[in-house]
């Protein structure tokens, strides 16, 4: 790796970490998706255009890798917390989280993994690193109509999860 | 007891959510030489279950062509304001030959239909419709009180027009038989078939008109008072049927019913889909 290549993974490899493990409901595939991302971006560095954001394009060749696996047939009831300690830790992962706010954070956690793909890439990008709509269009490669609807029908299905608790 | 989760409740949520801090920074490791195969373990054996397996591939892209064969036509037919029909015929893109059907085979009690349309027009003809359809898109005076018909045969709809997109996601409650990103699916229990909406809009008054002017053309805000006003007349006059046309030529038609106030709730965040529901459920994969 060259030095500013170099300076990338040490720039954004936290955010990635971040970005990987809420499109992934598991930490390993998390790890995996972290790995194929950085190998593709050092793969095809030449073709990054600097005017661009690297980290922009970084995230776009993420979600486009985790768009590209395999669908997962079905969804996959895993168990999201395997002990208390994890539960907790995620809890206090949640900045400003109330006592009363736990359970809903909690469902809102189980409801969000289990959405189908093309519905948590585009929650993700918008209420992570707050993509416009339009951004998200660019960066999956999808209209914009198509944008708006997904994001509603993943709300819709969070809303309703919620308020079904 | 069921509450109430506001907008603004859930997207302060999800943004919370999402902006979560990490306990983990994974590192970025050297690739193991031992996932690269090294040339002594091409054994004949190897060997032998490559070209068996190019064999099997072989056979299955056969196959596949015949499916596309047996339905690689469609007719797009788009009826403008003034009366004039533009239809269009042309073939899938041979590249799509991994046409994948979804059998239909499960009791769902409803569905909505996320309809977009992006209609472009040369002057004031109907040029193409091209993809999906925010409802937004209705807005466009040509094509008030016109019918559009689109209709495809199995899916990959996103090259049905040059280069531009068809896509319809038709998302089963509770379910994930979600269509593919950009596809056109069509389900009816033989794995082929097509499916036609027409969506149909009545002329609105001369006032919805008015205010429809002011926030397409002219880009000025309008009041909240304006587009309840607005968006009253503008889903109570649409209408959407849909058709599934089956591998022996049957076909059936429904008319969907709009959910006016889940569209009416999805506008307060942004531009709101058309949320329809069957009048009846889609049982085995037949219109009941």
């Amino acid at each position: 790796m060259d030095i500013v290549f170099e300076n990338y993974v040490r720039e954004h490899s936290a955010d990635l970490t971040r970005l990987c493990v809420s499109l992934c409901s598991d930490l390993t595939e998390a790890e995996d998706l972290f790995q194929e991302t950085w190998l593709k971006a050092m793969k095809n560095y030449g073709q990054y255009n600097c005017d661009y954001p690297f980290r922009k394009w970084l995230f776009s060749i993420c979600v486009n890798t985790y768009k590209d696996k395999k669908r997962l047939f079905y969804n996959k009831r895993k168990k999201l917390f395997k002990t208390t300690e994890d539960k907790t830790e995620f809890l206090n992962s949640i900045p400003d989280i109330t006592r009363e706010d736990c359970d809903d954070y909690l469902t809102l956690h189980e409801a969000v993994n289990s959405l189908p793909k093309k519905l948590r890439v585009v929650l993700v990008l918008y209420y992570f690193d707050d993509y416009s709509l339009s951004e998200i269009s660019d960066t999956l490669k999808i209209p914009l109509g198509t944008v708006k609807s997904r994001m509603n029908n993943a709300k819709s299905i969070l809303r309703r999860r919620l308020e079904d608790e | 007891m069921n509450k109430k989760i506001s907008d603004e409740k859930l997207d302060s949520m999800l943004s919370a959510y999402f902006k979560k801090k990490s306990p983990y920074t994974f590192r970025v490791k050297e690739h193991k030489k031992s996932r690269i195969p090294s040339i002594p373990m091409f054994r004949f054996s190897t060997v032998i279950v490559c070209v068996l397996f190019a064999f099997l591939i072989g056979i299955c892209l056969d196959a596949a062509k015949y499916v596309v064969v047996a339905g690689n036509n469609f007719t797009l037919t788009v009826d403008a304001a003034n009366g004039e029909t533009n239809e269009v015929d042309n073939k899938f893109p041979t590249e799509f030959v991994n046409v994948e059907f979804n059998d239909f085979d499960k009791n769902v009690d409803d569905f909505e239909v996320a309809i977009d349309f992006d209609v472009h027009l040369r002057g004031d003809r109907v040029q193409a419709v091209t993809y999906t359809a925010n409802y937004a898109h209705f807005l466009i005076p040509q094509l008030w009180n016109s019918t559009i018909r689109i209709s495809g045969k199995e899916k990959y709809g996103s090259n049905l027009i040059g280069t531009t997109c068809t896509s319809y996601s038709i998302d089963y409650e509770d379910d994930v038989r979600y269509s593919d990103d950009d596809a056109f699916d069509v389900y009816d229990g033989t794995g082929d078939g097509s499916i036609t909406l027409v969506c149909r809009l009545d002329p609105l008054d001369t006032r919805s008109k008015e205010l429809l002017e002011k926030s397409y053309y002219s880009g000025k805000r309008m009041s909240s008072d304006e587009y309840t006003e607005l968006y009253d007349a503008f889903f109570r006059n649409v209408y959407v049927d849909i058709t599934v046309t089956y591998y022996d030529g049957s076909s059936e038609t429904k008319q969907l019913l709009i959910d006016y106030d889940h569209a009416k709730s999805s506008f307060k965040s942004f531009d709101p889909v058309i949320t329809a529901t069957l009048v009846k459920p889609l049982n085995q994969g037949r219109l009941s």
